[in-house]
């Protein structure tokens, strides 16, 4: 019963709403019904029509206060009064278009800002994967790295291959585990007789079971079984994402099925996975799968799978029911840490111990998936969002003195109304209406900015490689954007509607109420200047940051590296399957290194096994004369085979000998140019020239130079020991390709398609990549130009408001001193002492907000230190612009207000009054 | 005309719920019958009436329905609903203890 009522009383509430004219009218046709009954029985108790029909009035009494009482009963007054205050609102904002104009603009700025970064921090940070039960996921990683070549490296989420097989098939805690390894961009061929076409995806090599631990179902077609990725090699099968399917394949069921090539392999897909599935690396884009056994057919260089020296392939564990995280780090980590011992003895065993114990091996949650740079980028992006979140504060006081303005220009109406009986509370329900009206207007706006804006900030990155994240507003980001509105809503809407009807209402009518905004201060600061200081403070700490960031960005992409990056163009021809094999492909590299060296404007031309930047890379273990390892680990290093004039041509510096000269590949005694850290490690103090590098126990190689350290696959990255040797067996090379490297005078650019016309003299028509080196490094870095085009792009929108904000108060304080103004004009003062005086003010808050927020900007600077490069903390040109560019704001800002206040004229002044 | 009293609001909803138990009725003839059955020492307000009916529809105890009269005229009629009767004798017990316990009050004092 109480249900039906309740349902009654609801379907009565909804239909007084909605059909409200109708019970209007209703209602008076029953007033009416009674009204004539009643004279009825008035006329035959024997009154006049006349007279009984004022009798009836009588006894019925105030019609309006009775509909208006009925209309209190049916509950609906509260939604019509909304509806009524909405009506006034929207004409009352629309008489006043500058205000409107100037808070929405205001306030979507803000709310889109703010929606945007937290986009990039949901999509980056928060969002769990898209799988079944993200929460039981559970990342293992070797924090020791003993076994390679790079101690102390960061990326301490790889472990080698036959860690991972050891650590699944010991533990209890989970049940299942697989392992990922190497994405990046690889060769595919896909279609077949001339419409083939050759591009450059992204894959990704996981074990059999990667989707079934996942919990990932098919879209189309089927995942990897279980009895695929069993033996090396044997299943040359794909799984696409959604996303790769729908670009490359136009979303065809007929795609399943049919055999692509990628590195020259024959791969068929298999499957595609559901839409918003795209791996378990966070913000790393991947187009295709393929089984982890096929790694040796697809890149047949070093046996990946076998060696416990390359840590390559991450892996993550699904929990089994009832085991807790900490129960499984007790567990894995134990069954990880013993697995590693049985491989080391004697000091290697205790180097390992040392470095568990400082460092140790890390067992965590994987709901969010993999991401190399998270902790990295965690920082940078909160800071980022924190001082957007100061913005939207700032912006609220900004809008909330704007609307306390105006309510003040009301007070006068307010207290008439006050006195006339209206509540309180229904005056500030009105306000409230109007408040609550431009918050849902911007930030509708501002999702619609946020989108545009996020969007513009991906395709600036982009390139061939665009960061993964999808950007399309989900049910999270629109919540946090209606949380956003609530809260300024009650941020600039409360106190401006409780102060504006706070009215005494004796006094009121008297005064004008002109100056209750002028009483509003902070301390000493009148209340408008504070809330510029703090935004110029608030945008000084963004633009101090975002300085840094920017030139570190140049850094990374045009700083010193060793090499000349920026004028070194990457050539890659691909010859598996074609007639270069053997001592053809070794011919083939001559050639082309020497054709391409007659193209004008190149300065050098080397051919190499892998070069710069091209996504390969080998390494072997080494003895070196004169050293003894005290580990295993000690002998690894990373080696490159190179061509004649090879250092000449990425622009290197050699510091001790020469470089690799033709003589060295024709014949002669094998010769190798190690780089400084190989050089520091193995010899010292002593002279590495003319001292023996041992390959693979058989192969000498006599140094004949050193060279000073250069990156060739990661800015970023800590220098390792690298060598290389001269390029004098073809067969040693990775097969089906021939890569050269070219250094050129001028823009690379320009040098693209030349080369590539020569290719194709020598060539024919083998696939042929031809990328300016920096164009690689950049496709490396796209998550750095990510953030720093958002630090950027949140830079301008702050610098924005705070002008917006710092013209208002300057022109809303230029008004209120009119008469002040006038008089001293009328006085004598020369009308360009009163616009400086009005400009001296605008700086002078601008001051004040540079002098808070240099030290702000400082300290949060230290936060995104991880994402510093070649940069200092205290960065004096970036320091000086950030000053200078707000500065020159606040002049700009206060430039209009101070030219208006000079052309007062005294009379104008005065009659103000 | 004879002085009207006022009518305490609970003691209202009571003497319509009453008023509707014997038959369906328009607003006037609810105030009408009330006024006859207390010979005419209740006189309703209307001002008070017909936000009472409005409040007894959306509580779920009556319900109305647009309807001719015997001469022939469009009336909106109150019908009790079942809920109405179970609320009736609820009021009803309801007042008799209210009026019980004020007569030993007065009986006491007297």
């Amino acid at each position: 019963m109480p249900i039906v009522s309740s349902l009654t009383s609801a379907r009565m509430w909804l239909r007084a709403l909605f059909r409200r004219d109708q019970l209007e009218r209703e209602m008076a046709k029953e007033m009416q019904f009674h009204l004539e009954r009643e004279t009825e029985l008035n006329m035959r108790r024997g009154l006049s029509f006349d007279e009984a029909r004022r009798a009836a009035r009588v006894a019925f009494g105030g019609v309006e206060q009775m509909k208006e009482g009925s209309r209190d009963v049916r509950g609906t007054a509260r939604v019509e009064s909304i509806v009524r205050d909405l009506r006034y609102a929207i004409r009352s904002l629309e008489s006043r278009p500058a205000f409107t104009v100037t808070v929405i603009a205001t306030l979507a700025l803000g709310i889109g800002a703010n929606t945007a970064i937290f986009t990039l921090v949901d999509a980056l940070l928060l969002r769990p994967l898209p799988v079944s039960h993200p929460e039981q996921l559970v990342i293992v990683s070797d924090p020791a790295q003993v076994n390679t070549n790079t101690d102390g490296a960061p990326l301490t989420d790889y472990v080698s291959f036959p860690l991972y097989k050891d650590v699944r098939a010991r533990n209890t805690v989970f049940s299942d585990m697989y392992a990922t390894g190497w994405a990046g961009t690889i060769d595919a061929k896909i279609g077949a007789g001339p419409d083939a076409t050759s591009e450059q995806p992204h894959a990704r090599f996981v074990t059999g079971n990667f989707f079934s631990v996942l919990g990932v179902p098919p879209y189309v077609g089927r995942t990897f079984t279980a009895a695929e990725d069993q033996s090396p090699g044997q299943d040359p099968v794909a799984v696409l994402t959604y996303d790769y399917w729908q670009r490359r394949f136009s979303g065809s069921r007929a795609a399943i099925g049919t055999v692509m090539r990628v590195n020259d392999v024959s791969v068929t897909i298999v499957g595609v996975t559901p839409p918003g599935f795209d791996g378990d690396i966070v913000g790393q884009p991947l187009d295709f799968w393929l089984p982890m056994m096929m790694d040796s057919a697809i890149q047949p260089k070093m046996d990946l799978l076998d060696d416990r020296a390359w840590s390559w392939v991450v892996m993550m564990g699904r929990l089994k029911p009832g085991v807790t995280l900490e129960q499984a780090r007790q567990q894995v980590s134990a069954v990880e840490a013993n697995a590693v011992r049985e491989y080391l003895s004697g000091p290697a065993l205790k180097q390992f111990d040392d470095a568990l114990e400082a460092n140790p091996i890390h067992v965590v949650s994987g709901a969010r998936g993999f991401s190399e740079r998270r902790a990295q980028y965690a920082k940078a992006l909160w800071v980022l969002m924190a001082a957007v979140g100061l913005v939207i504060l700032v912006v609220c006081a900004n809008v909330s003195s704007l609307m306390l303005s105006r309510a003040v220009a009301r007070s006068r109406e307010m207290t008439v109304r006050m006195t006339l009986g209206a509540g309180r509370s229904r005056l500030i329900q009105q306000m409230l209406v109007e408040s609550v009206l431009l918050a849902a207007v911007s930030s509708v706006l501002g999702l619609v900015a946020a989108m545009w804006g996020a969007r513009t900030l991906l395709a600036t990155v982009g390139g061939s490689s665009p960061v993964a994240i999808d950007t399309m507003f989900d049910g999270r980001v629109l919540a946090f954007t209606a949380a956003l509105t609530l809260a300024c809503v009650l941020l600039f809407g409360v106190l401006p509607a409780f102060r504006a009807t706070r009215v005494d209402l004796a006094t009121s009518l008297r005064s004008q109420g002109r100056n209750l905004m002028g009483a509003a201060r902070v301390g000493r600061i009148p209340f408008g200047s504070a809330l510029v200081v703090a935004q110029i403070a608030s945008s000084t700490l963004l633009l101090i940051g975002g300085g840094l960031l920017m030139r570190s960005m140049q850094q990374l992409l045009h700083g010193d590296i060793g090499a000349d990056r920026d004028h070194v163009v990457a050539v890659r021809v691909r010859t598996a399957r074609s007639q270069y094999v053997g001592a053809r492909l070794d011919q083939l590299r001559r050639d082309l290194a020497d054709r391409v060296a007659q193209v004008p404007g190149v300065d050098a031309a080397a051919f190499v096994d892998h070069g710069l930047f091209s996504g390969g890379f080998a390494g072997g273990r080494v003895d070196v004369s004169g050293f003894v390892p005290r580990a295993d680990s000690e002998r690894v290093v990373s080696l490159d085979q190179v061509g004649p004039n090879f250092f000449h041509a990425i622009g290197a510096r050699l510091i001790r000998g020469r470089d690799i000269e033709s003589r060295d590949v024709e014949t002669g005694q094998p010769a190798v140019v190690i780089n400084e850290t190989m050089a520091k490690q193995y010899f010292g103090a002593r002279d590495p020239l003319g001292g023996t590098v041992t390959l693979v126990d058989t192969l000498h190689y006599r140094i004949v130079g050193v060279v000073r350290d250069f990156q060739s696959s990661d800015v970023r990255g800590k220098p390792r020991r690298e060598m290389y040797i001269a390029f004098n067996n073809p067969n040693r090379g990775s097969t089906g390709q021939a890569k050269l490297v070219v250094h050129v005078r001028g823009d690379p650019l320009r040098f693209v398609e030349p080369i590539r016309r020569v290719i194709g003299d020598v060539a024919g028509t083998l696939p042929t990549f031809v990328d300016p080196v920096n164009a690689l490094v950049r496709g490396t870095l796209s998550q750095d130009v990510l953030l720093m085009q958002a630090t950027t792009f949140f830079c301008i929108v702050t610098l924005v408001l705070a002008a917006l904000g710092l013209y208002g108060v300057t022109a809303y304080s230029t008004s209120q001193r009119t008469s002040e103004f006038g008089l001293r004009v009328a006085l004598g003062a020369e009308p360009g002492r009163v616009t400086r005086m009005v400009l001296g003010d605008g700086v002078r808050v601008a001051m004040i907000g540079v002098i808070i927020g240099v030290p702000a900007g400082l300290a949060a600077t230290r936060a995104i230190r991880a994402q510093l490069f070649g940069v200092g903390m205290i960065d004096v040109p970036s320091l000086t612009i950030a000053v200078v560019v707000l500065v020159a704001t606040a002049v700009v800002a206060s430039y209009l207000p101070a030219r208006r206040a000079a052309k007062v004229g005294p009379l104008e002044a005065l009659r103000l009054e | 005309m004879a002085a009207s009293s006022d009518v305490l609001q609970g003691t209202l909803d009571l003497l319509v719920l009453k008023a509707l138990a014997l038959a369906p009725m328009h607003g006037w003839g609810i105030s009408h019958r009330i006024q006859q059955l207390s010979r005419d020492a209740l006189q309703i307000g209307q001002g008070s009436l017909y936000p009472a009916l409005y409040r007894l529809e959306r509580k779920g105890f009556v319900k109305s329905a647009w309807s001719t009269t015997e001469n022939n005229r469009e009336a909106k009629y109150y019908q009790l609903t079942a809920a109405g009767r179970r609320a009736l004798g609820a009021e009803q017990r309801e007042w008799r203890r209210f009026v019980d316990a004020v007569d030993l009050v007065l009986i006491a004092e007297g």
